[in-house]
């Protein structure tokens, strides 16, 4: 019993006096210089690999797991520089393109002057249709463009406090007019796309000049080239700022921080564009042509405007026996 | 002329209507963002159990407070919809104090 | 003056949630509202990192560039703030944060997504300095009193350095050079453009 003891006596010191041998060089590896967390991910390494450094968190919120994304930088960048250059130079370009054409060439004059007989157009459904998303597109425009350029153009007049009241009713604006737009935009495109499919008298009609360069007057059926451009970028423009403003108005509901940023450099792009486009398309149906706003006044258009603008879709018009009779009181037009 | 009034109108009705539908989609992120057993009654706080409880035992003089786990089983159980949408108030007639979280 | 920073030190941080719990507290933070958050990468691997992550208080802030009615301001300490009264709840200024440190009491951004919240460096908002409508809306100033935010105050293992950014580059470099490595101070880069030389 007693040389069990002494036994274990003796491995329990020599066990003892190994460790003590075995500190100083615990001791120089757990010391200064040596890093614990060598193995871990640095922030560097993380942002050149995934431009993002994303983690687990603890809280329901999924976004808050993202702890850096430079990119918002550059999405800013984008937003107070890029876009302002592209909307001003989109917007302010095609203004003075309108006015310069305007200005040398004049509005687009009616040959023979209005000879008082009017043919039907547009029936009432086309023309409600087509009022219900002019309409909301002007107020989208507005309060649209109010988000980009309203502090630079409208605070500095009216103050802080007055422009934040009007930004919140115009988002709110913005928001709930898109309804009624995309609305009129699917009704118009049922409406008037088989008439605005694309044809060879289209082409012969750009290459003529459309009869806004030169003094050609092209045949064109019911709607020209022209319109038939702005009908199907109209359509297209609708399908990307409605499919970026379904991002924005849902934000994170279908993706990350940097789907969300694309969406919204989508939506603002396309916007400035839609809105010079349509500046062009209010300044023909105006001022650029005679007559032409006629047919979205009331339907009815001048029998001199559709043969000078639209003779195919006239002589179609009065082979089918539609021309309307002359006004009540009105002398017949001069020899037919 | 008409055709513009009306659509003018329709702006305004069509608008209006998608306010309601999106209204109804809307999500507060203070029910978003917290689960269900997170979400206590503000209103309820110990203070008001034992507060409650001395307020007698002054006047009374050998009156016992009850133990909060007391004054708990006094409360209706909950219904499932009572349990998650603690922030929509207590129905009617019940103390705040039965919002307790498990 | 004093340039005022948070600093994180990714290698200290052992994800108590102390400063979130902190900030809710001293700030009366409504629910769903997360002002400051710790977020782990690699979580249950090896070389498991914690980093706690609230406004950083950019300099050349874009969040207040892109804001549509320039809601925010910077204060001579440095500190971004913003006003609640001019806020439309656009949400824009959270695609422009580098760090997710805006908040928005609603979820859909149907007219408008509520007023922003986001970390004040317990610094308040344009109201008078300690009034109840200042912290109503924007929570504790302390800053005011002369005191740092709460979540650096309350950090357990003091990983989470907030105040003098000079003060704290220093403090974080003296820790490196004692302990031998650092990760370096996470966010400043992008925050402040700056790196701290270790």
């Amino acid at each position: 019993m007693a040389r069990l003891c002494a036994r274990i006596r003796l491995i329990v010191m020599a066990i003892a006096l190994l460790m003590l041998a075995a500190a100083p060089a615990l001791a120089q590896r757990m010391g200064a210089g040596v890093d614990p967390n060598a193995d871990a991910v640095k922030e560097q390494q993380l942002l050149q690999q995934f431009q993002r450094i994303q983690g687990l968190g603890t809280i329901p919120d999924t976004r808050s797991y993202v702890i850096e994304q430079p990119l918002g930088r550059v999405w800013r960048l984008f937003h107070e520089v890029y876009l302002h250059w592209i909307g001003t130079v989109v917007i302010v370009g095609m203004v003075l393109l309108l006015a310069a054409y305007q200005l040398l060439h004049g509005t687009v004059r009616l040959e023979g002057g209005r000879s008082g007989r009017m043919i039907k157009r547009f029936t009432a459904l086309e023309r409600f249709t087509h009022w219900l998303l002019a309409v909301a597109f002007i107020i989208l425009a507005i309060t649209g463009l109010n988000i980009t350029f309203g502090k630079d153009l409208l605070l500095p007049l009216i103050g802080p406090t007055a422009f934040s009241r009007w930004s919140i009713m115009a988002k709110y604006a913005h928001d709930f007019s898109s309804f009624p737009f995309v609305l009129g935009v699917l009704m118009l495109f049922v409406l008037w796309v088989r008439e605005n499919l694309p044809t060879m008298v289209d082409v012969r009609w750009i290459l003529a000049g459309g009869g806004m360069i030169g003094k050609a007057h092209p045949p064109a059926w019911k709607f020209n080239a022209g319109q038939k451009f702005v009908f199907w970028s109209v359509t297209a423009a609708t399908i990307g700022v409605t499919a970026s403003g379904l991002y924005l108005l849902f934000p994170f509901y279908l993706t990350n921080i940097f789907g969300m940023q694309i969406a919204q450099a989508i939506h603002a792009v396309i916007a400035v564009l839609y809105v010079a486009l349509i500046i062009g398309h209010i300044y023909i149906g105006t001022l650029g042509e005679e007559g032409a706003f006629d047919s979205m006044e009331n339907g009815e258009v001048d029998l001199n405007w559709a043969k000078q603008h639209h003779s195919l879709w006239f002589e179609q018009e009065l082979a089918q026996g539609r021309s309307a009779a002359p006004p009540a009181g009105a002398h017949p037009s001069p020899a037919e | 002329m008409r055709a513009f009034l009306l659509a003018c109108v329709a702006v305004v009705v069509v608008g209006a209507g998608g306010y309601y539908t999106l209204a109804s989609l809307q999500q507060p992120s203070g029910i978003a963002f917290s689960t269900d057993a997170a979400r206590i009654n503000p209103q309820w706080t110990w203070r008001s159990i034992f507060g409650k409880a001395a307020a007698p035992a002054q006047t009374g003089g050998t009156a016992v407070p009850p133990a909060p786990s007391e004054l708990v089983e006094a409360c209706d159980p909950r219904t499932a919809t009572q349990w998650i949408f603690v922030d929509l108030g207590t129905p009617a007639g019940e103390s705040g104090l039965c919002s307790i979280s498990q | 003056m004093a340039r005022m920073k948070f600093l994180c030190d990714a290698d200290r941080c052992i994800e108590c949630n102390a400063c979130v719990t902190a900030c809710k507290n001293e700030n009366e933070v409504p629910w769903g509202i997360n002002r400051r958050r710790v977020v782990t990468l690699n979580d249950g691997k090896p070389g498991e990192r914690s980093v706690s992550m609230a406004c950083m208080h950019c300099t050349d802030a874009p969040c207040a560039a892109v804001c549509p009615v320039q809601c925010f301001y910077t204060t001579a300490d440095a500190v971004v703030l913003h006003s609640k009264d001019l806020c439309i709840g656009c949400g824009y200024c959270f695609y422009a944060c580098p760090f997710g440190a805006p908040q928005y009491p609603r979820l859909g951004n149907f007219g408008s997504r509520g007023k922003m919240d986001k970390c004040t460096f317990c610094t308040g908002g344009p109201e008078p300095d300690n009034s109840q409508i200042e912290f109503e809306k924007y929570g504790a100033n302390r800053l005011a009193q002369g005191k740092l935010p709460m979540c650096a105050e309350m950090c357990s293992t003091k990983s989470l350095l907030a105040g003098d950014g000079d003060i704290i580059a220093e403090i974080y470099k003296d820790r490196v050079a004692k302990r031998g490595y650092g990760s370096g101070a996470w966010g400043w880069q992008t925050a402040y453009r700056e790196t701290i030389a270790t």
